[in-house]
């Protein structure tokens, strides 16, 4: 121990590109491109599953115009190799949903309650930050095996064995659980909220969209009874979380875009 | 004994190097968006991290030190972007289920109508060309950098 502290003197480091892995932090596992292309092919088959259900809505403005939302979000993220698909469900129920490796959906009943851009913003932010902070696939980890959780799935995804696809199939099943019974963990839940406020301002909205919306959607929200093992924090804590990030960044939200007129266009094409 | 854990300390808040992962980002003077901007960074360049603090990594860039989110780096280099891979899709079949799975009864707790629900009954399947439906919704980098410059 004393002989590692005297090497390891500050200053001195390899080249900036070279054993990049080495470094990682202890905030960070590396993952790797494999780990990647595992994260995709998991979250387009819940993907698919979530299109199972639920129709699509067939606008195909409105669509494109969630999509160029959801891009620019998508800018102001660490995950460049990511692309984001979003589509539109054609469902009265108030929801968003989130599949790894990019795959977000928004409810045509949650669109009709949203006043500007900013919310929907909002709560798109909130969706890309469950992906970006890879909350499915390490949740799953944690419930899965002692090794490191991507490594893992990536051996169940790139085997063809019958084995390997049941249990591939079981982990789409647990994913999909996670996503529709509010089994996101607290702190996950809260996470993507804080996460919202930034992504949201690094991408110049207002943050408080997603507060506004949520406190819109809160009457109608709390007749549904939440599944008896929900761990989603509730409405007035989440207003709590955006409104503390956005003063301890010091962010001047009231400057920052709604663009309700362009909103308001893009939902004249609602059915 | 004491000078070996001050070196210990000091190694473990050793300088880190972190990667832009953005197309392009800020570094601020202080950890706050209404703080001056001092100088702007690309997609790739590195940048040595001195401290962490709440979501702001405090790094010197160009000489000075400032602040950048942390949303927007990584201590690994940009990764390229993944070509989805189609193939194999038919063949990841839903978990066999004789009873109602914890989806279908999740989807009627939440008050879902039969309008809304594709296959009444039996849990449903996947939907591939659904979802090949929704990866060709495009969008190119100039749309998006259009749209954001046009929001109103």
């Amino acid at each position: 121990m004393v002989s590692a502290a005297w090497l390891c003197i500050p200053g001195l480091s390899h080249g900036a590109n070279a054993n990049w892995r080495n470094r990682i932090s202890a905030e960070e596992t590396a993952y790797t491109a494999s780990d990647i292309a595992a994260e995709i092919k998991f979250g387009r088959a819940i993907a698919a599953r979530i299109l199972g259900r639920y129709k699509a809505y067939d606008n195909p403005a409105l669509i494109k115009y969630v999509n160029l939302v959801g891009a620019s979000l998508a800018l102001s993220t660490n995950r460049p190799e990511l692309d984001f698909h979003l589509m539109i469900l054609d469902t009265d129920e108030l929801n968003a949903y989130a599949a790894p490796g990019g795959y977000i959906f928004i409810t045509k009943g949650a669109l009709k309650y949203m006043k500007d851009e900013a919310e929907l913003a909002g709560v798109l932010a909130h969706e890309v930050a469950h992906i970006t902070e890879r909350h499915v696939v390490k949740e799953l980890k944690i419930k899965g095996t002692d090794e490191a959780g991507a490594a893992e799935l990536a051996r169940i995804i790139g085997g063809s064995s019958e084995s390997a696809r049941a249990a591939f199939g079981q982990a789409v099943d647990k994913g999909l659980e996670l996503i529709f019974k509010d089994g996101y963990k607290r702190e996950d839940e809260i996470q993507a909220d804080k996460t919202s406020v930034t992504i949201s301002t690094l991408s110049g909205y207002d943050p408080t969209g997603l507060s506004r919306y949520l406190a819109r959607i809160k009457p109608l929200k709390e007749k549904i009874p939440p599944p008896s093992d929900s761990t989603h924090p509730s409405f007035d804590a989440r207003a709590l979380q955006i409104s503390d990030v956005i003063n301890q960044d010091g962010i001047n939200y009231s400057t920052l875009a709604k663009n309700n007129t362009r909103f308001a266009e893009a939902m004249q094409s609602f059915k | 004994m004491l000078l070996p854990a001050m070196l210990w300390a000091t190694w473990a808040h050793a300088e880190s190097v972190y990667y832009v992962q953005s197309a392009n980002a800020n570094v601020r003077s202080d950890p706050s968006f209404g703080a001056k901007v001092i100088a702007k960074v690309a997609k790739g360049q590195t940048l040595t991290s001195l401290s962490r603090q709440g979501s702001w990594i405090k790094v010197t860039v160009e000489g000075k030190e400032g602040y950048i989110s942390a949303l927007l780096v990584s201590t690994h280099p940009p990764l390229a972007k993944q070509t989805v891979i189609k193939a194999e899709d038919d063949e990841i079949k839903p978990t066999a289920r004789r009873r109602a799975s914890s989806f279908t009864s999740a989807a009627a707790a939440r008050g879902l109508t039969d309008d809304d629900q594709k296959h009444e009954g039996a849990e449903a399947g996947p939907d591939y060309k659904a979802v090949d439906k929704m990866e060709s919704v495009k969008v190119t980098p100039e749309e998006v950098k259009q749209f954001k410059e046009t929001g109103k």
